[in-house]
């Protein structure tokens, strides 16, 4: 596969902003705005009009939900009452303060994108599902609110006559019918004018949207969902980018509810109830949660149905059903939850995504193919500063009455492989999360250098230089293996969140940059061919490979490897061996974990063993491998247990393979 | 081991053997996931045997525990218990035909009183979890600190108490054939040499064992005879005299000459 | 207002609020006893909890009113449908969803609660039944102390209940069956326990103990489809605070939350779910595992 040549449609132009977008993009973003100015002009129906736009908003509502609920993975229940803080700030600036509508539409957003994070700050701290009875009570408090607090909502009557936006200095639900054809052609009504505004509205953040998740805040915001801990590792400080997540999907709810708001210019109370947060998430789950075009295919199909079931009630078709489906079409909603939840799980745009030719206008995932280079490119320079030791100092972790780590001391010389063994529960794990920032010490000091690391969060000790692999593999499992790799090189990229969401010329060239370094890695680890795999479908040794080229994406002082050999199989050892030795050979210090003797001998130049938490031996590998106390932590003290010296009476059975004969 | 206790191995070994297996795996496959964690294990148990299956960490003798007694589905082969194919049949169904599974790290019930655990032991029996049933306080005497502290929480025992208390659970399910994984695991050594003494005496009570242990002197001296496994495999087998004295062994566990 | 004056205010209300407070606090709890059930056996919750309870009511309705059942068959006939329900919910909208996501069930529990207030609506309609307590409706008056003879019957009944609960789960083998499913489902496996049967049963007594708050609760709150919402919310906050894994915690949190609302609605009757919901929010803001959870370091 080559370069621009290959497909028209993949084609990428070049520009300032929206970089390096294909040419499918453009053509289908035309094609939209081109939707959006024509279709209302030959509809010209006030009704269908007003559907368009709650389309509309709601589309922008459910796209901030979708990436809070689908790609994030945080379930809000709350959504409704951040759509209702956006109308309520609107409609009250306009009405009360005169305020330029234009701007209570940002106000409106503003403020509930605060709220939101002010609800997510306190309650994502907690692991369990929290957030989702903490939203519900959120929804019910703005309810109660918006029903009580008289002088602020006036309540079920509701806030009449919301100015509508201003166009050419004529109020647009004032806008004259507008001829363009003359007297005798179509017409342009303030319905048509609103709903341009909704839709154009609605369109940018469609295409921004697409722009954040196919870019790096995308893969981490997947990340974070997949695998905390391992995000943790790569520097990513997870509680705040959920909580940004959440502010994010919250301006979104808020924008919308200002553009219901001033819809038709009258909101009243009982329309912000708890049923308004499930409907937004039916959107988003019937749509296809984490999907770029869930969000516009739900809000699309259920705004229609109860039209179209008020279209069947008035043909009279099959009334029984059908009119009290229509007078609780909440219901529907319920059973199509749980339908689409167990069997659907990808939602509609998933089923769409099968009809072949519509799969190529979705925006490819990769850029342009890029060459791999053999041997490592001369980005990978061994810091003379990071050539620093990794010392556990006397450390202790105890966990109530147990001692797991009982005062073991370790230094880890710069640039060699320092092997770490012991039986079962002899504190081996427990160490490492110690020397990684998951466990505090309850005693001793751990340090890189002269620096004390014991109080640090894990993605703080990353920032350092100090990152590791798990016994379970922590890959992102949907990511493809280039997407993983180059999460490994979060702390390093510099281009900031409008940078992304503008696709600016810098931040393609940038993501440009470190996806060559990601093939390079790749490459120096023999897996370039594997770029656009998805991780999990990989065989195990080489998910565990690219778990160490992501690690290596750190650039790290140290490597820390927890039972790398875990799941290996026998044939594939000898490469993991390699590896390890070749990232020793670029400068990297390594700390290997492990159980499998061979390969952990192999590679050391220094073992130390534990037992019952302590040190109970340190040397070189064949020291290791012929101490009495190591064998005897292993296979017990031969002291203790009188083996049978000598041969039984009984004619042993003999046996191979299971098979006993006489 | 002196003249005499060496006589009595050999007159058990004389009893035991005899007629089929007790419990017989052939080319056990299991895998976690994607990851092949048994590569065709083959082994039998006869009745009134103490068979030893050891090796190092992660090598399967766990896994292989956790197949027969239903805890992991295995991906291929047979377990003939009893002249059925148990592979694959969910635990609770196993422990009721009498293979009984003493879980690696005791896993007791740690909220619930000993005397609980004890009862729950004995789950599909009535009979034997009635106040005052034979089997009931037999198993309080077998250990007697077991029945000092029968009303305590169960988490609040030492780790040694708490293995006996896992090994006495275990017995009121009326084993036919015992499972015991790994009961030295974390425990002293004095506690060790308690544990394989109480294997001894189950075995002469009539019980059939198969014991894991990582710790291969403490099996192997209890023992008649010894798998070694290795990555999945059965790399060694035979009566625990040889096996002893298979230099293959230590191999298995510290691994071959170190290539540097 | 002065402060003397919402000081006298708040002794004032203080009394009936604690009487009437004790008494929907332990319809609370009891609702949030089947929280505990189920979270502990799975880490789920059945989020439509409240409309079970709203079912239980509504069906007594049916049953008393309509037909004149005797109350204790009534009492019967409503659990045994919580019991159908409770293995339905079970089996459609937690066990296939336990395993294709870690919070996919919130949804769908979600789901199901928004489908059976719409049934409701359909088959009972939308007003509020009036159920009468079969104990009659005049308040026992001490000073000015109100108490309706069906509040001393919730009391009682909801803490005869939760004593059943916790002597079942604690001293029978079944109920300790339950336990060692909810500690460890692998080892309570090798024990000859069926877990997935006994996951199913925790759904069961779930749904059960809704059904019986419901059947306790109409006479006294007006049976009506939109009841359970906020009674399932209230309760689930209960048990959050209380610590969903102590049955006790969860008992003291659900009284003190229900004359916290009482105590709210005297200051301001409108404000008064806003109130409670606030302070619950903070309450978790301040200490998200619960006032009554230990918090050790957990060995990963």
């Amino acid at each position: 596969m080559s370069s621009s040549r290959s497909s028209f449609w993949a084609h990428r132009i070049s520009a300032p902003v929206f970089h390096h977008i294909s040419v499918a993009g453009i053509i289908l973003t035309l094609a939209a705005l081109v939707a959006i100015i024509v279709v209302p002009i030959t509809l010209d129906n006030a009704y269908f009009m007003r559907i368009a736009q709650q389309i509309a908003f709601y589309t922008i509502a459910a796209i901030g939900l979708n990436i809070l609920v689908g790609y994030q993975g945080q379930v809000s229940l709350g959504h409704g009452g951040l759509f209702a803080i956006g109308a309520y700030t609107s409609a009250l600036l306009a009405t009360r303060l005169g305020v330029p509508v234009w701007l209570c539409l940002v106000g409106g957003a503003a403020l509930a994108g605060l709220i939101g994070a002010l609800v997510a700050l306190p309650t994502l701290r907690a692991k369990g599902p929290y957030l989702a009875m903490v939203t519900i009570a959120f929804s019910v408090i703005i309810y109660v609110l918006a029903q009580n607090w008289t002088d602020l909502t006036r309540g079920p009557e509701g806030i009449k006559s919301i100015p509508g936006i201003m166009v050419f200095g004529t109020e647009i639900r004032q806008l004259r019918t507008y001829r363009p054809f003359g007297d005798d052609g179509l017409a342009i009504g303030g319905s048509v004018a609103y709903f341009w505004v909704v839709a154009v509205s609605a369109l940018i953040v469609q295409v921004l949207s697409i722009h954040l998740l196919s870019s790096h805040w995308g893969r981490t915001i997947n990340a974070v969902r997949q695998s905390e801990i391992a995000s943790e590792t790569i520097g990513v400080s997870v509680y705040r980018w959920k909580v940004g997540a959440f502010a994010l999907s919250a301006v979104l709810a808020g924008l919308a509810g200002g553009f219901f708001a001033h819809q038709d210019g009258y909101i009243v109370s009982d329309t912000f109830t708890f049923n308004k947060s499930v409907e937004l998430l039916v959107y988003v789950i019937l749509g296809g949660a984490r999907s770029l075009f869930g969000p516009v295919i739900g809000a699309t199909v259920l705004v229609i149905l109860p039209e179209f079931l008020k279209m069947l009630e008035s043909f009279d078709f099959m009334p029984a059903i059908v009119k009290p489906l229509l007078e609780h079409y909440l219901l529907l909603y319920g059973i199509l939850l749980i339908v689409f939840l167990i069997t659907m799980p990808e939602g509609m745009a998933g089923a769409l995504k099968r009809v072949p030719w519509l799969a190529h206008l979705l925006p490819p995932r990769t850029a342009p193919e890029t060459r791999p280079v053999a041997g490592l490119a001369n980005s990978r320079v061994a810091d003379g500063a990071a050539r620093v030791e990794l010392v556990a100092d006397d450390v202790k972790m105890y966990f109530g009455g147990l001692r797991a780590v009982d005062g073991v001391s370790l230094t880890v010389q710069p640039g060699q492989i320092h092997g770490l063994i012991g039986p079962n529960g002899s504190g081996k794990s427990t160490i490492v999360n110690c020397l990684t920032g998951v466990y505090r010490p309850t005693g001793g000091v751990v340090r890189l250098g002269s620096r004390t690391m014991n109080a640090l969060p894990p993605h703080a000790i990353a920032a350092l230089g100090v990152t590791r692999t798990f016994q379970n593999i922590q890959l992102f499992r949907d990511l493809s293996v280039l997407e993983n790799v180059m999460m490994g090189y979060h702390l390093r990229m510099r281009y900031g969140f409008f940078d992304m969401l503008l696709r600016t010329r810098r931040s393609v060239e940038e993501e440009e940059r470190f996806r060559q370094a990601a093939m390079d890695l790749l490459s120096f680890l023999g897996l370039a061919h594997l770029a656009e795999t998805e991780a999990q479908s990989l065989p195990y040794g080489l998910q565990r490979l690219v778990e160490i080229a992501r690690a290596m994406a750190l650039d790290p002082a140290v490597l820390i490897l927890d039972e790398p050999a875990a799941g290996v199989p026998a044939g594939e050892i000898a490469t993991l061996s390699d590896v390890i030795r070749r990232i020793r050979d670029a400068g990297v210090t390594i700390l290997v974990i492990e159980h499998h003797m061979d390969l952990v001998m192999g590679i050391s130049d220094h073992v130390a063993a534990l037992d019952y938490g302590r040190k109970i031996a340190e040397g070189s590998p064949e020291e290791i491998q012929a101490n009495e106390r190591v064998i005897a932590a292993y296979l017990g003290d031969k002291d203790m247990f009188a083996l049978p010296e000598s041969e039984p009476l009984v004619e042993p059975a003999h046996t191979t393979n299971g098979v006993t004969t006489r | 081991m002196n003249e005499q206790s060496l006589a009595t191995a050999t007159r058990t070994d004389s009893t035991a053997g005899a007629g089929q297996p007790a419990l017989s795996v052939r080319n056990l496959v299991v895998h976690y996931g994607q990851v092949q964690a048994l590569d065709g294990i083959s082994l039998d148990v006869r009745l009134g045997e103490i068979v030893a299956l050891i090796g190092s960490n992660g090598a399967g003798k766990s896994t292989t525990l956790r197949a027969i007694s239903g805890m992991v589905r295995p991906t291929g082969g047979t377990i003939m218990f009893e002249g059925r194919n148990v592979a694959g049949l969910p635990s609770h169904r196993i422990v009721r035909l009498g293979l009984v599974h003493v879980p690696e790290g005791r896993q007791v019930f740690a909220n619930q009183s000993v005397r609980d655990n004890l009862m729950l032991g004995a789950y599909q029996r009535p009979d034997d979890r009635k106040p005052g049933a034979h089997l009931l306080e037999r198993e309080l005497d077998r250990f007697p600190v077991l029945r000092e502290r029968q009303h305590q929480l169960a988490g609040t025992l030492s780790g040694g108490e708490q293995q006996m208390l896992a090994i006495s659970r275990g017995l009121m399910a009326r084993p036919k054939v015992l499972l015991l994984d790994e009961p030295s695991m974390g425990l002293a050594p004095l506690l060790v040499k308690q544990v394989a003494e109480t294997v001894k005496q189950l075995n002469s009570e009539g019980v059939t064992i198969l014991l894991v242990e990582q710790m291969a002197t403490m099996a192997l001296s209890v023992a008649h005879r010894a798998y070694v496994i290795q990555n999945g495999r059965v790399v060694v087998d035979g009566p625990s005299a040889q096996v002893a004295r298979n230099p293959e062994v230590i191999r298995a566990y510290l691994g071959g000459a170190a290539t540097h | 207002m002065d402060p003397a004056e919402i000081v006298g205010n708040f002794l004032r209300i203080l009394p009936q609020a604690i009487v009437s407070g004790v008494a929907l606090g332990s319809v609370y709890a009891l609702i949030a006893q089947g929280y505990y059930v189920t979270f502990t056996t799975t880490e789920t919750v059945n989020f439509a909890q409240g409309e079970f309870l709203m079912v239980g009511a509504l069906t007594s309705f049916t049953l008393l009113v309509l037909n004149g059942v005797n109350f204790v068959v009534a009492l019967i006939v409503v659990m045994l449908l919580m019991a159908a329900m409770g293995m339905a919910v079970e089996r459609v909208a937690i066990r296939p969803l336990r395993q294709l996501s870690s919070v996919g069930w919130v949804l769908s529990t979600v789901g199901v609660s928004v489908i059976l207030r719409q049934f409701a609506e359909i088959y009972w309609g939308r007003e509020q039944k009036r159920v009468p307590s079969i104990f009659g409706d005049t308040p026992i008056t001490l000073g000015n102390v109100g108490i309706f003879p069906q509040e001393i019957f919730i009391i009682l009944a909801s803490l005869l209940t939760m004593a059943l609960l916790l002597v079942f789960l604690k001293r029978s083998t079944f109920g300790k069956a339950l336990q060692a499913v909810a500690f460890n489902p692998a080892a309570a496996g090798l024990m000859g326990i069926n877990v997935r049967q006994m996951i199913v049963v925790a759904y069961v007594i779930s749904s059960i103990l809704a059904g019986i708050a419901g059947m306790l609760v109409a006479p006294i709150i007006f049976a009506h489809a939109e009841m359970g919402a906020l009674l399932g919310l209230k309760a689930f906050a209960a048990a959050i605070i209380g610590g969903i894994e102590n049955p006790i915690g969860i008992l003291v949190v659900g009284i003190g939350l229900g004359i916290a609302e009482f105590i709210a609605a005297g200051i301001n009757a409108s404000f008064r779910d806003a109130a409670t919901f606030l302070i619950l929010i903070l309450l978790l803001a301040w200490r998200p595992q619960g006032l009554f959870r230990r918090v050790t370091a957990e060995k990963v």
